[in-house]
């Protein structure tokens, strides 16, 4: 039995690396809410309450929102903190002596999730914007039998948040070698151009219509104002990140392992055992046909259950298909002489 | 190691699986596509516009080109959509795999090894039997590996369950 990581009251500064600090906060307050109108207390007429609202509201929105926020982070940041406490204090990540995994965790004293070693295909090392931004990651085991997918999303960490360069230790620990996943193939240019136009047309261009319409409608002058400053204020932002989650694509092999990397929010750096892929999926609209790209997914019966190659080279997908787990789509190629 | 094959003298791309949908399987996708989307949008249509004639005749100038509008994807959809289909669907069982290509516009071929074949079975839904079609579903230990070939006639769908039974025991 070997341990590959224990707790560490200095990972405490990851926990809080999340948007869930807010939106934590937010379900919280909605909870509260539900809660006060079921048993009928209306809270505007509460004297503190009333006096907040006096204070605060009305006149000096400049200093109440700051100051909202700011108290609203606080309370997710202690909430991080106390959820990591609860849920990662007594940690232990241990190598059984069959080969398989066993993960001790949390102030309950409840059974440690256990991972058998037939059931393990692969690592994922998850690095959301805001724990990489601050230099961190987590771990994820590619795991089967830990219940359904939500069970399987919380039993299958098997490292919090902690700093990268112990992540990539976990992983090379989880699965029994260090595997390199630097230099990576990267996409091909169309990937970027797909998602800075996903970027604009999903998150600048429907604000805008939607405020210049209305502006129009309404005889608002205002609200083409706000149109053109959302447009000029977001277009920068969608683009920087379209390029970030281009910058991230990447797929190799290395070993016995296939090793795939997306994402910009969620960035996920996923090792695949080669062996367990049961199955190949290439998907594409017409658009991506145009492009010359497709999404090529991986089927294996564990974690996520299927893993994505976004938008690869669509002449090398059913080629490196078939040398990553050969002898699935071999007997539908055709062989043309490049 | 490079990604890629190593003999880059060949360079190999997917082909489309050997079995093509019928043409019955085109009649079931146009009754299906005219039962759940053209026809209840033209009879809404058609509902609203009547009303509009016989109770507000005043409203029809602009009702009757905002209906249209609203009723022509549904109806493009009827009219398009199983021709497009029936340009993909289509399914093949190999030696070692099955695989099965469907998606009028995001096409999906998927390739699935028999050896983690679990199950094999074959469905027909009401629609289905009246257009004697049946759907052969291949279910493995993931969800990102089942296949749903639908629009098989019914009598292939018993010899194609059969042979991805077959491959998967040998």
């Amino acid at each position: 039995m070997t341990v590959l990581a224990t707790a560490d009251v200095r990972r405490l500064r990851y926990a809080p690396l999340t948007f869930w600090v807010w939106g934590g906060v937010l379900i919280a307050a909605g909870t509260v809410w539900k809660i006060l109108k079921a048993t009928g207390v209306k809270p505007w007429r509460l004297g503190f309450v009333r006096r907040l609202a006096e204070t605060f509201g009305g006149d000096a929105l400049w200093v109440s929102v700051p100051l909202a926020l700011l108290v609203m982070t606080a309370l997710g940041v202690a909430g991080a903190l106390g959820m990591h406490a609860l849920n990662w204090s007594r940690y232990r990540l241990e190598r059984t002596r069959e080969g398989g995994l066993a993960v001790h965790r949390g102030l309950s004293a409840k059974d440690p999730v256990s991972i058998e070693p037939g059931l393990l295909c692969g690592v994922a090392l998850r690095e959301p914007l805001l724990l990489r931004a601050g230099g961190g990651a987590s771990v994820r085991a590619v795991a089967g039998g830990l219940g359904n997918r939500d069970q399987n999303r919380t039993r299958s960490v098997v490292l919090p948040p902690s700093p990268k360069a112990e992540a990539e230790r976990v992983r090379a620990g989880v699965l029994g070698e260090g595997v390199d996943v630097s230099g990576l193939r990267g996409h091909p240019r169309a990937g970027l151009r797909r998602r800075a136009v996903a970027a604009l047309g999903w998150w600048v261009l429907p604000v805008v219509v939607v405020l210049t319409v209305l502006g129009w409608l309404l005889a608002l002058p205002v609200l083409l104002a706000c149109a053109a400053g959302w447009a000029l204020a977001a277009s920068p932002v969608a683009l920087l990140l379209a390029r970030d989650a281009y910058r991230a694509l990447g797929h190799a092999v290395r070993g016995r392992y296939l090793v795939v990397r997306s994402g910009t929010f969620g960035r996920e750096t996923v090792t695949l055992a080669r062996n367990a892929v049961q199955a190949w999926t290439f998907t594409d609209t017409p658009f991506a046909r145009r492009a010359g790209v497709v999404t090529l997914t991986a089927a294996v019966p564990a974690g996520e259950d299927g893993y994505r190659i976004p938008d690869m080279s669509a002449a090398e997908a059913a080629e490196f298909a078939e040398y990553a787990a050969p002898g699935i789509v071999r007997e539908f190629l055709i062989h043309t002489d490049a | 190691m490079v990604a890629g094959n190593p003999h880059h003298s060949q360079i190999g791309r997917l082909r489309p699986p050997r079995h093509r949908v019928g043409p019955r399987a085109r009649r079931w996708w146009t009754a299906r596509a005219w039962l759940a989307v053209g026809g209840p949008a033209l009879l809404a249509a058609g509902a609203l516009l009547t009303l509009s004639f016989l109770f507000f005749p005043g409203a029809l100038p602009w009702l009757a080109p905002l209906t249209a509008a609203a009723v022509a994807p549904a109806l493009g959809y009827a009219l398009a959509v199983p021709a497009l289909r029936c340009r993909v669907h289509a399914w093949e069982v190999g030696e070692a795999a099955v695989y099965a290509a469907s998606g009028w516009y995001r096409r999906r071929r998927r390739i699935v090894a028999l050896a983690g074949v679990r199950d094999v079975a074959v469905r027909r839904g009401p629609l289905q039997r009246l257009y004697g079609l049946a759907t052969v579903t291949v279910a493995t230990g993931s969800s990102a590996a089942g296949l749903r070939i639908a629009g098989v006639p019914e009598a292939e769908a018993e010899a194609l369950a059969g042979r991805i039974r077959a491959g998967v025991a040998a």
